[in-house]
């Protein structure tokens, strides 16, 4: 059985992060290490240490909040908000960072996290042009110029209100 | 050990790609997950972005994962024809409005159609006059329409499903029933019409009633039908249906204490089950009795879900909203017929606004689907 309650991640770039198992828990890739006592020592993880801190962070608030919902503290619900809806700002406007985090939540198996991360992505696509799309997301135009007056033929009707 | 190979493990998933992210390289699970929180149209306008995204759009994995998703937030959808202007559109009992639909693309409006059913986002029509073989497939909300080819005979009923079984998510099939009870289908990939051998059953008559159409439900359209007797009145009721991918006619029985009266019957689907709203004729007042179907197929299971106690009202059930409410067509509180929801938990109606004279409405049960209901579809031929 696991003797801490603790687990230690280290980052693709070597930075260790101790945190409370019960907070890792909210990942399935943590937890399933944790219940078959392979979490003792480091978990080497490829993720960058900006990410991992921001992924650290994020499952802390929202084990906060889970262990304080019967709690009617007005003010800390607030904080947890404030908190939340600066969380989706940043991401929203650092693109590395929310694919990052949308590369670690799917791999570290947060589901919470990465409904999150995925509505954000799709809030930011809705109503954009396909150039606009690939401008924001660095995405190269791979058609050739008859593929996409095809393309654009039989979509055109979705650019119209 | 375990940590050595999870380490590897993680370094071919996670690894190489965190740092080339900023080309939006994300693992496919996870462009399906953002993918699915968009509507079709801006779905449209994701297809023009780059190959990778048109492809995966377009695949089978994402329509279906697409379809399945929608198959759970049934919209209804309201057509109301034998008027000017005819109407279709979705009512949304949680916002108590109405959206338009657009009109069809097609030649024939809409005043001259009838819908034959609604099925995985494909709407289906014929023309409503005496020769009713002009029959059309629409996906109204990826604009995509496909004109079939005539039957050899007029259909004087029609039905409209997909084969299940196939696998193919656009294996749309049309059946029509001639006046002779000669029987024909349209199969959308082979884009041909083909004859049933043995035909629709001669013992049996589909019940003609401009509120009773045809229910698809597992793989086949329902039918509310009698039995023919000459010299009895008591013709039993039963359910005739056509089984799209065995390609026949096969009958089930309606709930025995229902099947004998001369009352009318309204087949539907109500929470993924065969129903039946029965009136039962009483001394001063006729009542509602909804049963369905448990388990399909099995006469046995047919189960009475409630009775509606008819407050004087003269009304019929036409479908059932978003939330297992039903949409009724009876007398609102004013006078005047109108589309009515009634809420089975409180026995109360509620008038929507929608004026009806003497003319018929039809509520479906609408899946968005992005599924062309084009015959070789590019769209999934590959799988």
């Amino acid at each position: 059985m696991a003797t801490t309650s603790t687990v230690k991640l280290r980052s693709g770039d070597n930075e260790v992060f101790e945190v409370e198992k019960q907070v890792m828990i909210q990942s399935g890739t943590i937890r399933n290490m944790i219940e078959d006592d392979a979490a003792d020592g480091e978990i080497p993880l490829q993720i960058s240490s900006r990410n991992l801190a921001k992924v650290v962070e994020w499952c802390k608030c929202m084990q906060h909040r889970d262990r304080n919902n019967n709690n009617d503290n007005k003010e800390e619900e607030e904080e947890e908000e404030e908190w939340e809806k600066k969380f989706d700002e940043e991401v929203s406007e650092d693109k590395d960072l929310h694919f990052g985090l949308l590369l670690a939540a799917n791999y570290l198996e947060i589901p919470a996290l990465l409904h999150r991360l995925c509505q954000l992505a799709a809030d930011i696509v809705k109503g954009k042009t396909p150039e606009e799309i690939r401008r924001t997301f660095n995405i190269k135009k791979d058609f050739t110029p008859e593929e996409e007056e095809a393309v654009m033929d039989e979509h055109g009707w979705a650019f119209h209100d | 050990m375990e940590i050595k190979l999870m380490h590897t493990h993680m370094e071919k998933i996670c690894g190489d790609r965190e740092m080339k992210c900023s080309s939006f390289r994300l693992p496919e699970d996870v462009m399906i997950d953002i993918f699915l929180r968009l509507e079709v149209k801006n779905l449209a306008r994701l297809r023009c972005v780059c190959k990778s995204w048109n492809t995966l759009l377009t695949s089978k994995t994402f329509v279906e994962i697409h379809l399945n998703q929608s198959m759970r937030n049934p919209r209804p959808l309201l057509f109301r024809h034998g008027i000017s202007p005819s109407y279709l559109g979705f009512y949304s009992t949680k916002c108590k409005e109405f959206e338009d639909l657009c009109d069809p693309p097609f030649r024939t409006q809409l005043a001259d159609l009838d819908v034959v059913g609604s099925c995985n986002g494909v709407l289906c029509f014929c023309s409503n006059g005496s020769d009713r073989s002009l029959i059309y497939l629409w996906n109204p909300l990826i604009k995509k329409y496909m004109t079939l080819p005539r039957p050899s005979l007029n259909p004087r009923y029609l039905g409209f499903g997909v084969n299940s079984v196939s696998g193919h998510l656009d294996d749309f099939k049309v059946v029509t029933i001639s006046v002779n009870a000669d029987a024909e289908v349209y199969s959308l990939r082979s884009n041909s019409w083909k004859n049933i051998a043995y035909g629709f059953p001669r013992s049996i008559e589909i019940n003609r009633s401009h509120i009773n159409s045809s229910v698809f439900l597992n793989g086949s359209v329902h039918w509310c039908a009698r039995f023919s007797c000459y010299h009895d009145n008591s013709c039993p009721w039963l359910i005739v249906s056509f089984d799209f991918a065995k390609e026949v006619f096969q009958t089930v029985m309606m709930p025995y204490d229902l099947s004998t009266d001369d009352a009318d019957k309204y087949l539907n689907v109500f929470d993924g089950y065969l129903c039946v709203f029965a009136t039962i004729p009483n001394n001063t007042f006729r009542s509602y009795e909804l049963w369905v179907m448990k388990e399909y197929g099995l006469t046995e299971s047919w189960t009475k879900l409630y009775t509606i106690e008819k407050p004087q009202r003269i009304w019929w059930p036409l479908g059932f909203t978003e939330r297992g409410k039903i949409f009724i067509r009876g007398e609102c509180r004013h006078g005047g017929y109108g589309l009515l929801v009634y809420n089975p938990h409180s026995d109360t109606f509620k008038c929507i606004g929608v004026h009806l004279p003497y003319y018929a409405i039809q509520v479906l049960n609408f899946v968005e689907s992005i599924i062309e209901p084009v015959s070789q579809s590019l769209i999934l031929s590959r799988s």
